[in-house]
């Protein structure tokens, strides 16, 4: 039985030895992550069904994830990902069609 | 199993919005080798060498407007049993027309790190990919390149990848 958090990938941003990113810093971009100075973030990351978006895994994210239930996969938190079920692969084979 | 190795050691990325023309040397882009040809992201590193605070807003995604008259850079296959593609891919920060990012599916990965003492790693789940098709747009182009804002720095960006 697949579960939502299997074979996640990792994403790693060390800024141990650097002065890092403030949330000020990305603001204007949401899916951006602030990790501050000194900081090492590491998080499991998944792929949104839709667009092949990443979605990060973040632990400290509080509101609710998107999730596709048709796909059975997170989905990111774009509106056109949201609005109904267009897996990426389905446009994949179209195109080669 | 062919992967291949994209290495710009030293660059400074120029930010741009969405659908607007890239800088030369301001972007890592991969485009497909041929109409049919399949490659999925496996890893893709970051390492700052900014010599002052350069908050970098990266982000990887596709392109509504390729690249026309490429000058490829550094691509090597990992494994010296890889054969040799009829139609490699082109790895290239430069050409005659240049790439926009896709204003919808432009950001697939966001990777804003500090150039000065950071850096950042992506490894893509077992199964999931994020992948090019072709070498037209939408599919046909991954381009790694600095949004809008922070304060771009020097940096080596490393893309590994695996034609399918």
């Amino acid at each position: 039985m697949r579960s939502l958090t299997q074979h996640a990938g990792y994403l790693a941003i060390d800024h141990r030895e650097s002065p890092g990113v403030t949330a000020a810093d990305v603001a204007h971009l949401p899916s951006a992550i602030p990790v501050g100075a000194g900081q090492l973030f590491e998080a499991d990351t998944k792929q949104c069904a839709h667009c092949q978006a990443t979605v990060v895994l973040h632990p400290g994210r509080t509101r609710p994830r998107g999730y596709c239930a048709k796909c059975h996969a997170y989905i990111c938190d774009g509106a056109i990902c949201n609005a109904g079920c267009s897996p990426l692969a389905a446009r994949f084979d179209a195109v080669k069609e | 199993m062919a992967q291949w190795a994209t290495i710009i050691p030293s660059w400074t990325p120029v930010a741009v919005a969405d659908t607007v023309a890239m800088t030369d040397n301001g972007h890592h882009t991969i485009q497909g080798g041929s109409t049919t040809q399949r490659g999925e992201l496996r890893h893709v590193h970051l390492g700052g060498h900014a010599v002052a605070s350069s908050p970098s807003i990266m982000v990887l995604g596709r392109t509504s407007t390729v690249g026309v008259t490429l000058t490829p850079v550094r691509l090597a296959a990992t494994d010296p049993n890889t054969a040799a593609l009829a139609a490699p891919p082109v790895c290239y920060a430069v050409s005659t027309a240049k790439p926009q990012r896709s204003a919808t599916l432009g950001m697939l990965v966001s990777l804003a790190f500090n150039a000065f003492g950071g850096n950042a790693n992506w490894w893509p789940g077992q199964g999931e990919v994020v992948a090019y098709l072709g070498n037209t747009q939408p599919f046909g182009e991954l381009s790694l390149n600095a949004y809008t804002g922070g304060t771009p720095g020097l940096l080596t960006s490393r893309i590994l990848f695996e034609t399918v």
